[in-house]
């Protein structure tokens, strides 16, 4: 918030300065004192604060990240699973927030930990490689903007202030060509480009080249989320969030099931296109275990802002420790317990599949009708279809819509859901139709 | 030819508003002037639509979440202001409205070329701009002005009559673009060699060159997508082996020349109104000239630059990347030229000039932020994200747009024959400046900190940078409506124009405010002053403008 | 310095040009804009056409054959026989032969049409057996003739992506009357072999993968080209009315002299089509 601030004064500073001096009359200076300029703008502050307070508290670690001091921000960069010490107070109270304003708990495995942009420029940083690479170009690039852009400013300032007409004045007899000059000024941006043009390719080379070695994750983009695909000896496991190791190369096959979508991680500065029926390749080495936002940054329709994840990044072994974890998760056939054991591991693994498999996209449980029909209270009910028909929904209805959604459309609705043959089991289908039933 | 029968009546020839009159008059003429006019009127009315779209758009992320609206009509407002402003506004904004009308006047010919392609341009043009509107009555786009592949292809939106409309817009481009090139060659009245043309038909003549050779690409791409969506004939689709990425090749070949059609002649009119203001002679002519030609030619050569992270070999992203720094040279040829005209010269701040010296400021902004997104790695965090979008409405609205309102604020006088209130204009074009910085300022910082464009919703952590952006957009807007105010009640209230009222050299200013149907007295000759000398020139007219001295004399 | 002067006299020149030689001049860089602009709208399919042979050479190498070279010779000689007798126009205007004139302008028409006649001939025979673009692609015979079981869509899917179930008919054996031949017979063996033998050709089998691509390619190129031919056939029959009422002369033949530019890039679109699509190997 209070680089926000200063945020405020920088623009309003910097743009009431060159508007004034555009004309070449004096900077009137009221709008500029400092002094005086900050105290209402922070007395107004508290109150943008508390209007946003209800949205950051959705994310449960926003609101006390972002209050604490960044050099905070390396130990809430901990492994995330095992060490939480700063992490465990926060999650006691705000989950209750987040419940109470918005109905839905979030319940966070892996709050983000960067929350608060590391610098005013740039976002957290996980990673040097790369990363430190494009920061430093940026940096380079910036400094040499503000220098072009405020010499700029100036001679356009100066000359037209010196030269403006007053009685009397005219122009000065002055050559209109200078060849020497003009080839100066040719050549010298000209080295600077070539100078910034190559530093650029070899950052990108660097970041276009996966080793060899690179651990290799599957990544699917559909609308609109993204399924990753793990491997453990010839088992695979699914999730929607991305976990790698630290210190590891890291490689994704990426392939889009839909239309265009681009995986984008800033906190890496890397981002590549995910194309249908095509593979695109990212790599990256994660230096800073933390969890970090994942954007999709190709538009591709409704749900466009709402298609992010996050990367988690474990520390040294806990990424094989988390792989067993969820691989153990995944064996769980809840037809193996009986009577209420049975209900309830119905009941988590259908929430569960429910959050992980791309379902809660779509499909809101709190009655609002999103890109699909909403489940609260849908079992049992008769709905009608786009093809004319109607029925009831039921565990029939529920499995095929889940394995040939466009057999039947409910009304009002467009047939955009993807399949989910191959990717959801009998046993998950069975959990997801008690689940249903039970909400 | 019959100079003698004309001279006898030729002392006072009405105005090209005053000759006829009626709707059908306006409706079937072929003069340049009006057709000039009517493109004017288009072009600002589509220029209001797609500004409250924006605004629309803004006041939606005044706040995370959903606001006003729905994510579907968000991206529906987004595309149409998006394809209102590019292919509505800006690309004709200058070449087709303003150099419609003062191109055969700067050349002291009477029409341009082909008068009845010119009319048929007009209606091209309003063709295609009925059924980008009708696409809103049918729902709505939802694609993004690129409309890419594969997402155009799918959605269930109204994508055919946009994409027809643009087709049409393509082609009204294309013919005038056609008639400006064959306009210049063959009308350059004795003693007007290519070097001594005015500045701004250099840009007005590279500008065409990239309509005739860029947009039937376009046009070629946009018939390949509307067959896909009829017939499905296959080419982008990736099922059947198609290639949406091809699409972008295709679409960016075309679009970004379009960019220059939209800055050079932006540059060109900048680079008058400066010589014109500062009264003195343009600093480096022959380099602004070429330099106008050589952005022409090396913006076919850089589209892949919209492309870095699309899946292109990391060889063409050297070669586009590498290319791309080339085309900053020239832009930085002209920033210096222009500073370096303004040296010893004599300014006359009336609000054209202002516009111009915003122009330069906004100008830089904008192409020392292109710097960044030529830099192949830092392309890579930037893409796609508001930088970018930050980047290029600096460039197309901060500059061409900009460029647009100060030629017309030095033409309105030519072109209506009244002047409009100055002290309001000037206020209104620093009020401006200040809200077009306060509005995309933030988005650069947002931008580099990962807020990826075309969002809906977003981080709670961006919400102070997209209330500024708000703020900005709607003091923007709000002024932007009472300059064009400004100019309208001029038509009612404003004094007559002089006809040289800011002191120019060029053609235009020789004839009267407004110009006779035939642009300059039938049968008398057509004076032709030394090129940006403006030594003899004073302000001391009997109409309130700018003569030659008498002792000097007006002829080359 | 130049006086200014508006034209009023010359029937033909419009009243901004200078004179007869000004408008030609205009009239004709007018063009030739336009034709750099045709070429550039033609050369997106061309850059299509590169990019696809390029990553698909097997589609390319077998679907061509489904082309008749024959059909695609014809035309060529055609529209070739056709430019001719537009530049003829040309010449004939300018010597002032009016009969001569409209006995061209009437060829050139009649060409034209000629060649639309027997591409629709040639689209006519895709369509019936089912090689054309996008999701109707379901071939019922290989380039060879061997006929294709392809398997049918239900509504709303794509029947080109049902090229996995598709297979061979295996025929029984035929005299060359079309009369079945008794099974085990000499005969029948021979030609059974006979069919063998011409089944390891590549043309007997199914098609590649992702072969209604060149089906796309070739329609939308060959049909672009065709609509510029229907537009050129508007213009000569303009120009033939025009003729007819004694409008050109050695004075004025500006129109006919574009027009037949225009004819030309037409006919050398087709001269660039015809081997890339029909010849390829």
């Amino acid at each position: 918030m209070f680089r926000n601030l200063i945020t405020v004064l920088v623009f309003t500073a910097a743009t009431l300065v060159a508007t004034s001096v555009t004309t070449a009359q004096p900077a009137t200076g009221t709008e500029e004192a400092p002094p005086t300029a900050v105290a209402p703008t922070a007395a107004a502050q508290p109150v943008a604060d508390s209007a946003a307070a209800p949205t950051a508290a959705a994310e449960p670690t926003a609101a006390p990240t972002a209050a604490a001091e960044p050099t905070a921000a390396p130990t809430a960069a901990a492994e995330p699973t095992a060490a939480k010490p700063a992490g465990e107070a926060d999650k006691a109270e705000a989950p209750k927030d987040a419940k109470a304003a918005e109905g839905e708990a979030v319940e966070e495995a892996y709050p983000f930990t960067d929350v608060t942009p590391d610098s005013y420029w740039m976002p957290a940083k996980a990673a040097d490689g790369t990363a430190n690479n494009v920061d430093w170009m940026f940096y380079a690039i910036l400094g040499l903007s503000v220098f072009c852009f405020f010499a700029i400013t100036v001679a356009v300032l100066y000359l037209t202030w010196r030269y403006r007409h007053r009685e009397g004045h005219r122009a000065e007899p002055s050559t209109a060509h200078d060849n020497v000059l003009e080839v100066v000024w040719t050549i010298i941006p000209s080295i600077i480009c070539v100078f910034i043009f190559i530093g650029g390719w070899k950052g990108y080379l660097n970041m276009s080249t996966a080793p060899g070695d690179a651990l290799e994750i599957q990544t699917l983009g559909q609308k609109w989320n993204w399924t990753f695909t793990y491997s453990k000896g010839l088992e695979t496991i699914q999730r929607p969030e991305l976990h790698v190791p630290v210190n590891r190369p890291v490689k994704l096959n990426m392939r889009s099931e839909d239309v265009l979508h681009s995986f984008y991680l800033p906190s890496f500065r890397i981002k590549q296109d995910v194309i249908p029926n095509r593979y695109s390749y990212l790599w990256f080495e994660a230096e800073t275990p933390g969890v970090y936002r994942v954007y999709c940054a190709e538009y591709c329709g409704d749900a466009h802002s709402d298609m992010k994840t996050k990367v988690v990044v474990h520390e040294r072994g806990g990424y094989e420790k988390w792989l067993n974890e969820e691989y153990e998760k995944d064996q769980v056939d809840c037809r193996e317990f009986e009577g209420q054991e049975r209900e309830d591991c119905y009941i988590s693994q259908g929430q569960k599949i429910y959050e992980s498999k791309g379902c809660k996209q779509c499909h809101s449980l709190d009655g609002s009708a999103g890109t699909g029909p909403t489940f609260q209270g849908m079992w049992g009910q008769s709905r009608s279809f786009t093809n004319g028909t109607s029925g009831s929904v039921d565990e029939n209805y529920v499995r095929e819509s889940v394995l040939d959604p466009m057999a039947k459309v409910r009304a009002g609705f467009s047939p955009v859901m993807p399949t989910f043959k191959g990717k959801l089991k009998d046993k998950d289908i069975d959990a997801l139709n008690n689940w249903m039933k039970a909400l | 030819m019959s100079s003698e029968a004309a001279t006898a009546d030729s002392v006072q020839e009405p105005s090209y508003i005053d000759v006829k009159s009626g709707f059908w008059s306006w409706f079937v003429t072929i003069d340049h002037k009006r057709i000039g006019v009517m493109y004017l009127i288009a072009i600002l009315t589509a220029f209001l639509l797609g500004g409250f779209f924006a605004l629309m758009i803004r006041a939606e992320l005044l706040l995370p979440g959903s606001q006003l609206v729905t994510a579907a009509t968000f991206n529906k407002l987004f595309t149409v202001h998006g394809a209102i402003m590019v292919f509505l506004v800006i690309i004709p904004g200058i070449p087709a409205a303003l150099g419609n009308f003062v191109v055969p006047i700067l050349l002291g010919a009477p029409d341009v070329a082909f008068p009845r392609l010119n009319l048929a341009s007009y209606y091209l043009y309003l063709s295609g701009a009925l059924l980008l509107i009708l696409s809103l009555f049918l729902g709505g786009v939802d694609t993004g002005w690129t409309f890419y592949t594969p997402y155009s292809t799918t959605t269930d939106t109204a994508v055919v009559p946009a994409v027809a409309g643009a087709f049409l817009l393509g082609f009204s481009s294309i013919f005038t673009g056609l008639n400006m090139i064959v306009t210049i060659h063959k009308f350059k009245p004795k003693g007007m060699g290519w070097f001594k043309m005015p500045l701004s038909l250099w840009g007005i003549y590279a500008t065409s060159v990239i309509q005739v050779l860029a947009t039937p690409v376009l046009g070629l791409t946009l018939l390949l997508l509307f067959v896909e969506r009829i017939v499905g004939i296959g080419i982008f689709d990736p099922a059947l082996g198609g290639d949406p990425v091809l699409f972008q090749h295709f679409f960016w070949f075309y679009s970004h020349p379009a960019v220059y059609i939209m800055i050079l002649p932006a540059m060109a009119v900048m680079s008058e109104l400066i010589t014109v203001f500062a009264k003195k002679h343009i600093f480096g002519y022959s380099f602004i000239a070429y330099s106008s030609i050589g952005l022409a030619l090396l913006s076919f050569l850089v589209w892949g630059h919209h492309m870095f992270v699309s899946g292109q070999s990391t060889l063409a992203n050297m070669v586009f990347s590498a290319l791309t720094f080339s085309v900053a040279i020239p832009s930085a040829i002209k920033v210096f030229n222009w500073i370096a005209t303004l040296y010893k010269a004599d300014i006359h701040l009336d609000s054209p000039m202002i516009w111009a010296l915003m122009f330069i400021l906004l100008f830089a902004i904008g192409g020392l932020t292109g710097i960044f997104l030529g830099t192949l790695n830092v392309d890579v965090h930037l893409h796609d994200t508001y930088f970018v979008v930050s980047h290029f409405h600096y460039v197309m609205m901060g500059s061409a747009l900009i460029a647009f309102f100060g030629a017309l604020h030095y033409w309105w006088p030519k072109m209506t024959g009244k002047m409009y209130a100055e002290k309001p204009a000037i206020i209104m074009s620093l009020m401006v400046f200040f809200s077009f910085n306060l509005t995309f300022m933030p988005q650069f910082v947002m931008g580099s900190r990962g807020m990826p464009r075309r969002y809906f919703d977003y981080d709670p952590r961006f919400e102070l940078m997209h209330q500024l952006s708000s703020l900005g957009a709607f003091i923007l807007g709000v002024t932007l409506f009472c300059i064009i105010l400004n100019l309208l009640i001029s038509l009612k209230t404003g004094k007559k124009a002089p006809a040289n009222p800011w002191g120019g050299t060029t053609l235009e200013w020789q004839t009267s405010s407004p110009p006779p149907l035939y642009n300059f007295p039938v049968g008398q000759p057509i004076p032709l002053p030394e090129l940006y000398e403006y030594d003899g020139l004073s302000k001391d007219a009997e109409d309130g403008g700018w003569q030659y001295k008498k002792d000097a004399g007006n002829e080359a | 310095m130049s006086h200014h002067t508006i034209n009023g006299h010359d029937a033909h020149v419009a009243h901004h040009f200078d004179g007869p030689q000004h408008q030609f001049d205009s009239g004709k860089l007018g063009m030739w804009t336009f034709l750099a602009q045709e070429i550039l709208f033609f050369s997106a399919l061309f850059v299509a056409y590169i990019v696809f042979r390029y990553n698909h050479p097997e589609v390319f190498a077998y679907a061509h054959k489904y082309l008749d070279v024959k059909y695609g010779a014809i035309n060529t000689a055609v529209l070739i026989f056709s430019s001719l007798s537009a530049a003829w126009a040309v010449r004939a205007a300018q010597k002032n032969q009016q009969k001569l004139l409209i006995a061209c302008l009437l060829t050139t028409i009649l060409c034209a049409f000629a060649f639309l006649g027997i591409k629709y001939v040639e689209y006519k025979h895709k369509f019936h057996i089912g090689t054309v673009y996008g999701c109707n692609f379901a071939p019922s015979e290989t380039p060879n003739g061997t006929k294709i079981d392809w398997p049918e869509a239900p509504k709303g899917q794509c029947r080109a992506l049902k090229a996995s179930e598709a297979k061979i008919v295996v025929e029984p054996p035929k005299a060359a009357d079309g009369t079945p031949l008794e099974p085990g017979s000499p005969e029948a063996l021979k030609a059974i072999a006979e069919a063998d033998k011409n089944s390891t050709s590549r043309y007997s089998q199914l098609p590649p993968p992702n072969t209604s691509m060149f089906f796309s390619i070739y329609f939308a190129m060959t049909g672009l080209h065709g609509i510029h031919v229907l537009a050129g056939i508007a213009v000569f029959i303009w120009l033939l009315v025009r003729a007819i009422k004694g409008h050109f002369s050695e004075a004025y033949f500006g129109p006919i002299d574009f027009a037949a530019l225009y004819w030309h890039i037409v006919d050398l679109i087709w001269i660039y089509l015809f081997p890339l699509l029909y010849l390829i190997h």
